[in-house]
C-alpha cells in the first residue's frame, strides 16, 4: 500500500463537521493502514503537523435483500488531530 | 434599498431598486433556513445542514433565487410607501440583474379621468305612444296563442297545421326521418328549406308527394352548397286554426284577470305602455351614458384593460358553457385561438371601460355615495325577496366581497339615476337611489 492510496476520502458529515471545530478532521483510510502511516499520509498531502491519530473499524454487516444476502463494504475512519495552529485548507471551502 | 422612479406611458410609473449587500444577505441567510429543512444530504440529518455545505450541495444559484422570490415583494411594497405610489393592480417584476440584486417594477397607476361638461349633457326624450294598431294586434297574438286546431277534410292550405311523415335526403345521406312530424304550413317558412311549405300546398289527406329542393346560398352548412335535396312526404292529417271570437268570454277564459273584452283591451294597452315606457328609460339611460362616454378622456394603464378583456372572455365562455358547449369545442369549430377572440372582444372592452370609468368619475364629481344604511337596506330587501331562502341569501349578501360589489352596483345605478336626471335638464334635482332603473334593463324579456 502506497502512501498516496492510505487516504480514500474526506468524510463530510454533521459529525464531522463539529468536529472541525476542534481542529480535528475525518477521513475514510484504508482498511488496513495504521495511524503512523495515516499521520504520515495527512502531513504529506495537506502539509500539516498532525498531534495524533485515534482510529475507528466499522466492519461490514450482513444485509439481507429478499433471498440474497450480502456484506456491506467494511469502513475504517481515522480523526486526525493537528498541532494547533494547523489546518487543512481542504476543508475549508466546504 | 436605493429606489428611482421613471414615469411611463399610459398611467404607469417604473420603479427601479436596487437592494443594499446587507439586505441581500440576509435575505440569503432566511432563505437558507427555508431550504434546509428541505434538502437531506447525505451525511446530515434534514435541517442540520451548516449553510456553506447546503450552498454547494444546491448550488449558491438555488440559494439566490429564493431570496429574490421572498425579497421582491417585500422590497416593492416598501418602495411603493416610499414613493407614496398608489398602485391599481399587481406590477409587472422583472430582475435586471443578480449581483447586486436589482429590479424593476412596472406599477399600474389609477386612471385618470377628465370629463368635460357634464351638466352639458341632454337627451331628447321620445315620447311614448300606443296605437290602436300595436292594441289590435296584441289581442289577435292573443287570439292565435289561444286558437284551437280542428282536422279538416280538404286540401292543405297556408296556415294550416299538417301532420306528416317526412323523409329527406342530399348527398347520399338521410337528413330527416320523422313520422307524424306537425308542421306549419306558412308562406315563405324557411324550414326545412325554402318552398317546402309551398310544395304541401293542395295536398289532401294520405296523400304522398315526393320533390327536389336546392340548398340555399345562406345554407349553413358548406357541405350542401349548390345542392338539391329529395323530400319524400305523406301527410296524415290536416288541421285548420279555429280563432276564438273576441268576446268576454274570451278575455275570461285566458286568465289575465279580467271579464269583459273592454277591460282586456285596457290592460292590454297599459302593458303595451308599461313595456314602451321601460324600453324608453333604457333607451334614454343608454344615450346618456353613451354622451357622458364621448365626453370622457380616460387614459388607464394596459392592465385594466386587459382585466377587461378577461372578463368578456370568461363570460363569453359561461355563456357557452350554458348552452352545453364548451370552450374548445368552439374555437375548434370557429377554428380560432384564444388570443383571437380576445382580440375580438379587445374594442368591446374598451368602450365598457371608458363607461365605467366615466360612471365612476361622475359619482366621484357629483360626491355620491351609498350610506351603509342604504346598503343594508338593499340586502334586507334582497333577502325578503327571496322569500324560504332569505337567510341563506342574507348570508351570502354579508360575505364581504359580495358586499363590496353590491355596494358597487349600487353606487352605479345612483350615478346612472343622477345622470338621467341632468341629461333631462334637471340637474339640481336631488336624485334617490333607483332601484327601478334595475329592472329596466332588459325591457325586452319583460312579458
Amino acid at each position: 500500500m502506497n502512501t498516496w492510496n492510505v487516504i480514500k476520502r474526506p468524510l463530510i458529515t454533521e459529525k464531522a463537521t463539529a468536529l472541525k471545530e476542534q481542529g480535528k478532521y475525518v477521513f475514510e483510510v484504508d482498511e488496513n493502514a495504521n495511524r503512523s502511516q495515516v499521520k504520515l499520509a495527512v502531513e504529506l498531502a495537506f502539509n500539516v503537523k498532525v498531534d495524533k491519530v485515534q482510529m475507528i473499524n466499522r466492519p461490514g454487516k450482513m444485509k439481507r435483500f429478499g433471498g440474497r444476502r450480502m456484506i456491506t463494504p467494511t469502513l475504517k475512519k481515522a480523526v486526525v488531530s493537528l498541532v494547533p495552529g494547523n489546518k487543512i485548507e481542504f476543508f475549508e471551502g466546504i | 434599498m436605493k429606489v428611482s422612479t421613471e414615469q411611463a406611458e399610459r398611467r404607469q410609473v417604473v420603479l427601479n431598486v436596487e437592494m443594499e449587500p446587507a439586505e441581500t444577505e440576509k435575505a440569503l441567510e432566511s432563505a437558507y433556513r427555508r431550504l434546509v429543512q428541505k434538502y437531506t444530504i447525505p451525511g446530515f440529518r434534514k435541517g442540520k445542514t451548516p449553510r456553506n455545505i447546503l450552498e454547494r450541495y444546491v448550488g449558491k444559484g438555488a440559494l439566490l433565487e429564493d431570496a429574490i422570490e421572498h425579497m421582491v415583494p417585500d422590497a416593492y411594497r416598501r418602495a411603493i410607501i416610499e414613493q407614496k405610489i398608489d398602485p391599481v393592480a399587481q406590477p409587472k417584476l422583472e430582475l435586471v440583474s443578480a449581483e447586486p440584486v436589482r429590479f424593476k417594477a412596472i406599477v399600474p397607476l389609477r386612471p385618470e379621468v377628465k370629463i368635460t361638461d357634464y351638466k352639458q349633457i341632454r337627451v331628447e326624450p321620445e315620447t311614448i305612444q300606443v296605437t290602436e294598431e300595436q292594441v289590435e294586434s296584441t289581442l289577435d297574438h292573443l287570439r292565435q296563442q289561444h286558437a284551437v286546431w280542428a282536422p279538416v277534410d280538404r286540401p292543405v292550405k297556408f296556415g294550416d297545421m299538417v301532420t306528416a311523415d317526412i323523409q329527406s335526403s342530399a348527398a347520399d345521406k338521410q337528413l330527416l326521418n320523422e313520422k307524424d312530424a306537425p308542421f306549419r304550413v306558412e308562406k315563405d317558412a324557411k324550414g326545412p328549406l325554402p318552398g317546402f311549405a309551398e310544395k304541401l300546398e293542395g295536398m289532401v289527406k294520405s296523400e304522398e308527394r315526393e320533390f327536389d329542393l336546392p340548398f340555399p346560398d345562406d345554407y349553413p352548412s358548406e357541405e350542401y352548397k349548390g345542392k338539391t335535396a329529395h323530400f319524400k312526404v305523406k301527410v296524415n292529417e290536416i288541421k285548420e286554426q279555429n280563432l276564438p271570437a273576441l268576446d268576454d268570454a274570451f278575455a275570461k277564459g285566458i286568465g289575465a284577470g279580467v271579464d269583459t273584452v273592454e277591460a282586456l283591451r285596457e290592460k292590454v294597452r297599459t302593458e303595451l305602455k308599461a313595456r314602451a315606457e321601460a324600453a324608453e328609460q333604457s333607451r334614454f339611460q343608454e344615450k346618456s351614458i353613451q354622451a357622458l362616454a364621448d365626453r370622457t378622456q380616460a387614459e388607464y394603464p394596459p392592465v385594466m384593460l386587459e382585466a377587461e378583456i378577461d372578463r368578456l372572455t370568461k363570460r363569453f365562455e359561461e355563456g357557452l358553457t350554458r348552452s352545453g358547449q364548451k370552450m374548445s369545442d368552439y374555437l375548434k369549430a370557429a377554428n380560432k385561438t384564444v388570443g383571437q377572440i380576445r382580440e375580438e372582444f379587445r374594442p368591446a372592452a374598451k368602450k365598457g371601460l371608458v363607461r365605467s370609468l366615466a360612471l365612476w368619475q361622475l359619482s366621484k364629481e357629483e360626491n355620491l355615495q351609498v350610506v351603509p344604511e342604504e346598503l343594508s337596506g338593499q340586502v334586507e330587501k334582497m333577502s325578503k325577496d327571496a322569500g324560504e331562502k332569505s337567510a341563506q341569501l342574507k348570508k351570502l349578501l354579508e360575505m364581504p366581497d359580495v358586499l363590496e360589489s353590491l355596494e358597487n352596483e349600487m353606487l352605479t345605478q345612483k350615478t346612472i339615476a343622477r345622470l338621467v336626471e341632468i341629461a333631462k335638464g334637471n340637474s339640481e334635482a336631488e336624485t334617490t337611489a333607483a332601484p327601478a332603473a334595475h329592472q329596466a334593463e332588459q325591457p325586452g324579456e319583460a312579458k
